[in-house]
C-alpha cells in the first residue's frame, strides 16, 4: 500500500533536513504508527504521504503511484483527521459534514449514522463553534471516514478525549482495520500506539531510530526484572531479580517450596521505556 | 458538481456571516440617494456607485473570507480535499460576483428604470466583480490580519478606481482604458444608457484581466494554503 524509500525533505526556510533518509513499508490493512516527540518530523512525514509536500528526495509510492505525481483523484481515496479540528464554526455539525461529503464523487456515508457512533447525534444541529475540543475531535474523526477512504491518516486522534470517548474511537479504528483499511497513526501516546498498531516507527530528529511491532520492541530487552514478596519469619519481605535468573533465585525457590510466596509481578518495559532507552528522548 | 457544491456553500457562508444583509442595506441607501439625485447627475452617480460598491466590494469581502477560513484552519483541510484550486477560486469569486450583480441590477432597476441594458450590466458587473475579487484574494494571501489586508488592498483599490472617478469629471486618457477599472467604467456607462457607443475591444480587455488574475491566483493559492503549520513551502 505504502512504500517509502530513502526519503529526505527540507523546508526552504530551514537550514537542515526535517526528514532524513526515511525508509519503511506499510501493507494494506495494517495500522502503522509514527511515535515521536513534538518536532520530530511526524507531521512533515504525514504531509509528504498525503501529497501536500512534494519537493522531497527519494521515492514515496502510495497505491502504486509516486505521491509527488498525485492527481486530484488521490484525495478521493484518503481520509485525514487533523490534530487541530478545522470546521466552519458558524455552521452546525451536520451542515459542515454534508458540505464536506458533497466534495467527494463517490457515495458517502450518512453523517448522522457516523455521528451517532461517536455520540454526537444529539449535537448535530448545534454550531461547531459551541463544541468542546473533544467534540470537535470526534467530528473531525467522523469527517475523515465520510467517503469510505482506503487509507486513513490519524493525527493524535484521542487527544483531548475522555477515556470513554477515546475507547469508542479506538474501537472504530479497529473496525476500520478489520474492513481492510490501512491506517497511519501519528501520535506521542504510547498506549494508543501499543494497543492499535501492527508496526511502530520511533522517529526523532527526522530519522527512524527503530521500527518493529510494539510487542517485539518491548521484548527486545530481555533484562526484565521480577519483583516478588515472600513471608520471612512471619513478616513480608520484597525481593527482585532478573527474569532470566528467577529459576536460580534461592529465595524464590524456597518460597515456592514452602508456600510462602505472597505476590509476584514482572516489570515489563512499556513502549515509552523502550523509546527513551533507544532514543534518549521523552515522548512528550 | 463539486464546483456547484462549493458555490452553494460559499453563498450559505455569505448569508450566515451577514454579507447579504450588508449588500441589501447598502443597496437600499444607494437607491434612496439615486432617487433624490437630480436627473442630470443621476446616471453619473449610478455609474460611480456600481463601480465602487457592487463591483468592487467583493475585493474587500474576499480578504475577510480568506482570513476567516485561515483562522478556522480550513486551509489545512482544502489541501487534502478533492476540491481543486480552480474550483476554490471560482466558487469564491462567482459567489461574490453573483451578489454584486444582483445588487447592481436592483439599484439600477429601482432608480433608473429607462435606457438600461440589463444583459450588459449583468455581464459587466459580474466579470468586473470577479476580476477585483480574485485580485483581492491574491492580496489576502499575503496578509496576516484584516487590518494588514486593508493596508495592502486599499492602495490597489485607489489605483484601480482613480482613473474612472477622474473620467467621471472629464479627465480621461484613452491609454488608461486598458486597465480593468476603466474598461468596467465604460461598460457600466454604456449599460445604463449614459453613453450610446461602446468600443468592442473593452470586452476582451476585461476578460484578459480576468484570465490573468485567475492564472496568478491559481499559482499563488496552493503554496499560500500550505504555509499553515509554521513552515513556509
Amino acid at each position: 500500500m505504502i512504500s517509502v524509500h530513502n526519503v529526505s525533505f527540507r523546508y526552504p526556510s530551514a537550514k537542515n533536513n526535517t526528514i532524513n533518509e526515511i525508509t519503511f513499508n506499510v501493507k494494506q490493512g495494517e495500522i502503522f504508527g509514527f511515535l515521536g516527540p513534538s518536532g520530530a518530523g511526524k507531521s512533515t512525514m504525514q504531509k509528504i504521504l498525503t501529497g501536500v509536500l512534494r519537493d522531497y528526495s527519494g521515492t514515496v509510492r502510495v497505491f502504486g503511484d509516486e505521491v509527488k505525481n498525485r492527481t486530484g483523484g488521490y484525495y478521493e481515496k484518503i481520509g485525514v483527521d487533523f490534530e487541530f479540528p478545522n470546521f466552519y464554526n458558524k455552521f452546525t455539525a451536520i451542515e459542515n459534514l454534508k458540505y464536506f461529503a458533497s466534495l467527494y464523487s463517490s457515495k458517502t456515508a450518512d453523517p448522522m449514522t457516523l455521528m451517532e457512533k461517536v455520540g454526537l447525534h444529539n449535537d448535530a444541529h448545534k454550531k461547531v463553534g459551541s463544541f468542546s475540543k473533544g467534540m470537535k475531535m470526534r467530528l473531525g474523526f467522523v469527517r475523515c471516514l465520510l467517503h469510505n477512504p482506503q487509507l486513513i491518516f490519524l493525527d493524535e486522534p484521542t487527544s483531548g478525549l475522555d477515556p470513554a470517548n477515546a475507547r469508542i474511537l479506538k474501537n472504530i479504528i479497529t473496525e476500520q482495520k478489520k474492513m481492510g483499511k490501512t491506517i497511519i497513526l501519528t501520535t506521542h501516546n504510547m498506549h494508543d500506539a501499543e494497543e492499535l498498531c501492527d508496526q511502530v516507527a520511533f522517529i526523532v530528529d527526522g530519522r527512524i531510530k527503530a521500527m518493529n511491532t510494539p510487542q517485539k520492541l518491548r521484548n527486545a530487552d530481555s533484562n526484565t526484572r521480577v519483583h516478588f514478596r515472600i513471608a520471612v519469619n512471619g513478616e513480608e519481605a520484597e525481593r527482585d531479580c532478573l527474569i532470566s535468573e528467577l529459576g536460580k533465585s534461592s529465595d524464590f525457590q524456597l518460597a515456592l517450596r514452602d508456600g510462602t510466596l505472597k505476590s509476584i509481578h514482572s516489570e515489563e518495559q512499556s513502549l515509552e521505556d523502550v523509546f527513551i532507552r533507544l532514543t534518549g528522548r521523552c515522548l512528550q | 458538481m463539486r464546483l456547484f457544491s462549493a458555490l452553494l456553500n460559499d453563498v450559505h457562508f455569505q448569508i450566515k456571516y451577514g454579507f447579504y444583509f450588508l449588500y441589501t442595506f447598502f443597496s437600499a441607501i444607494y437607491i434612496a440617494v439615486l432617487l433624490v439625485c437630480p436627473q442630470e447627475y443621476k446616471k453619473t452617480v449610478a455609474a460611480i456607485i456600481i463601480l465602487s460598491d457592487p463591483a468592487m466590494l467583493g475585493s474587500f469581502f474576499i480578504g475577510g473570507i480568506w482570513l476567516l477560513e485561515k483562522g478556522e484552519g480550513l486551509h489545512r483541510y482544502w489541501v487534502i480535499s478533492p476540491l481543486r484550486t480552480l474550483e476554490y477560486i471560482l466558487s469564491k469569486s462567482v459567489s461574490l460576483a453573483l451578489i454584486s450583480t444582483i445588487a447592481a441590477n436592483l439599484i439600477v432597476a429601482a432608480s433608473l428604470k429607462h435606457d438600461v441594458n440589463y444583459a450588459m450590466l449583468t455581464f459587466s458587473t459580474f466579470v468586473g466583480s470577479m476580476v477585483f475579487t480574485i485580485i483581492g484574494l491574491i492580496v489576502a494571501t499575503y496578509a496576516q490580519s484584516v487590518n494588514q489586508y486593508m493596508i495592502l488592498v486599499s492602495p490597489l483599490e485607489i489605483i484601480i478606481t482613480t482613473p474612472p472617478i477622474l473620467a467621471a469629471f472629464g479627465i480621461w486618457y484613452p491609454a488608461l482604458d486598458v486597465f480593468p477599472g476603466m474598461a468596467l467604467w465604460h461598460l457600466i456607462n454604456y449599460s445604463i444608457g449614459k453613453t450610446n457607443h461602446i468600443e468592442a475591444w473593452l470586452f476582451p480587455v476585461l476578460l484578459l484581466w480576468f484570465s490573468a488574475a485567475l492564472l496568478l491566483s491559481y499559482r499563488r493559492i496552493p503554496p499560500a494554503m500550505q504555509t499553515e503549520g509554521g513552515n513556509k513551502v
